[in-house]
């Protein structure tokens, strides 16, 4: 069997090298399409774990163990869900929990490198808990007692902007 | 041809060493000289006894043990995966047409690996680092409907806790008044 041939010119190496940047800088940059949460925005994530003494695992974001370490007794994390938002300020947002709950984050502005939060979390139709927070700048605030299953439910609250410090506060007037 | 001149060109003659012309007249020769036939007779057998004695020490050797003590050696310098790297590369059939991609291939994996470098750079590892270095809250107000509600905070990253119970048996009707308020 004969030996196929390439006829014609070589496609030159600096063409194809070129190509290939292209190819992959688009690819980064369509991957990245999201835009970064804005002056007028804030990205909030809410991380739901189920906390108890049966087995013994972590099934939870990592940047949590540490926290969850220093804090809790048990012995397995389990991540029932997370969800990711980007909020407006001042509109509240509901988030649904497991067993009928629910979170509602009212985020109301940022101030010294803090964005300013009003969280209550509501268990059927009565409010369980309200509170009105000062959280760092990507920072996460955890909420936790709720029964569920064989545990407790632990909510990890992450906010964060990339607005600057000195650049724009929205903070109302105080909570009385 | 005499005797004279034939004998020094009769081992020569023997191995068919002499050009055609000499040849044809030492043979001549020897055909009617029979001294320079007797000496052509003795080289012959004297031919005929080194070959039966080389024949006979070569058929003493143990060929068979060539190969095996050769092999070990054979796999001893096999190329390296380097080397045939380099054979590969240096072969005269591949020209730019294969060097090209495969050049191209490498710039792309390196590039790419900046990019994804670059970018985990610039927004992942910074939302992880500073969310696990400070976690600090700062609770301005907190109302419950909850039996008992407890604040921790842990020492390590700031991490504040707000500990609730669920069911607790008082709900407090002023939360959602109070909610709407704050809006």
């Amino acid at each position: 069997m004969g030996r196929a041939e390439v006829i014609g010119r070589p496609v030159p190496a600096s063409l194809l090298l070129v190509s290939a940047y292209l190819v992959l800088f688009g690819a980064v940059a369509l991957a990245d399409d999201t835009p970064a949460p804005g002056d007028d925005e804030v990205e909030v994530r809410i991380d739901t774990v189920l906390a108890s003494n049966t087995g013994k695992s972590f099934e939870a974001p990592a940047s949590l163990r540490q926290p969850f370490v220093g804090l809790f007794p048990y012995s397995s994390y389990r991540l029932l869900q997370g969800e990711e938002r980007r909020l407006a300020w001042r509109r509240e947002a509901e988030f649904l929990l497991p067993g009928g709950r629910y979170l509602v984050i009212l985020p109301r502005g940022y101030k010294d490198g803090r964005v300013l939060l009003n969280v209550m979390l509501i268990a059927g139709t009565r409010p369980l808990v309200n509170t009105a927070l000062a959280l760092k700048n990507h920072g996460v605030f955890l909420m936790a007692g709720p029964h569920y299953e064989e545990g407790v439910l632990i909510i990890a609250i992450g906010a964060g902007t990339t607005m600057q410090a000195s650049a724009r506060v929205q903070a109302p007037a105080e909570t009385p | 041809m005499n005797c004279r001149e034939t004998r020094p060109l009769l081992p020569l003659f023997f191995d068919g060493e002499l050009e055609a012309r000499q040849m044809r007249a030492v043979a001549l020769h020897s055909t009617r000289c029979p001294d320079c036939e007797g000496e052509l007779r003795q080289l012959e057998r004297l031919q005929e006894a080194v070959a039966s004695h080389v024949t006979a020490l070569v058929d003493e050797l143990d060929l068979g043990q060539i190969w095996s003590g050769i092999a070990p050696r054979l796999d001893a310098r096999a190329a390296s995966f380097g080397e045939r790297v380099r054979a590969w590369w240096d072969e005269r059939e591949f020209s730019w047409l294969v060097r090209g991609p495969a050049l191209a291939t490498v710039a792309a994996v390196i590039a790419l690996a900046v990019a994804v470098w670059l970018q985990r750079d610039d927004s992942t590892v910074r939302h992880e680092i500073a969310s696990r270095v400070d976690n600090s809250a700062v609770l301005d107000s907190v109302q419950s409907s909850a039996e008992s509600v407890a604040l921790v905070t842990d020492a390590e990253t700031n991490t504040t806790l707000l500990w609730v119970m669920d069911d607790a048996a008082a709900a407090v009707d002023q939360a959602a008044d109070q909610w709407e308020g704050q809006k």
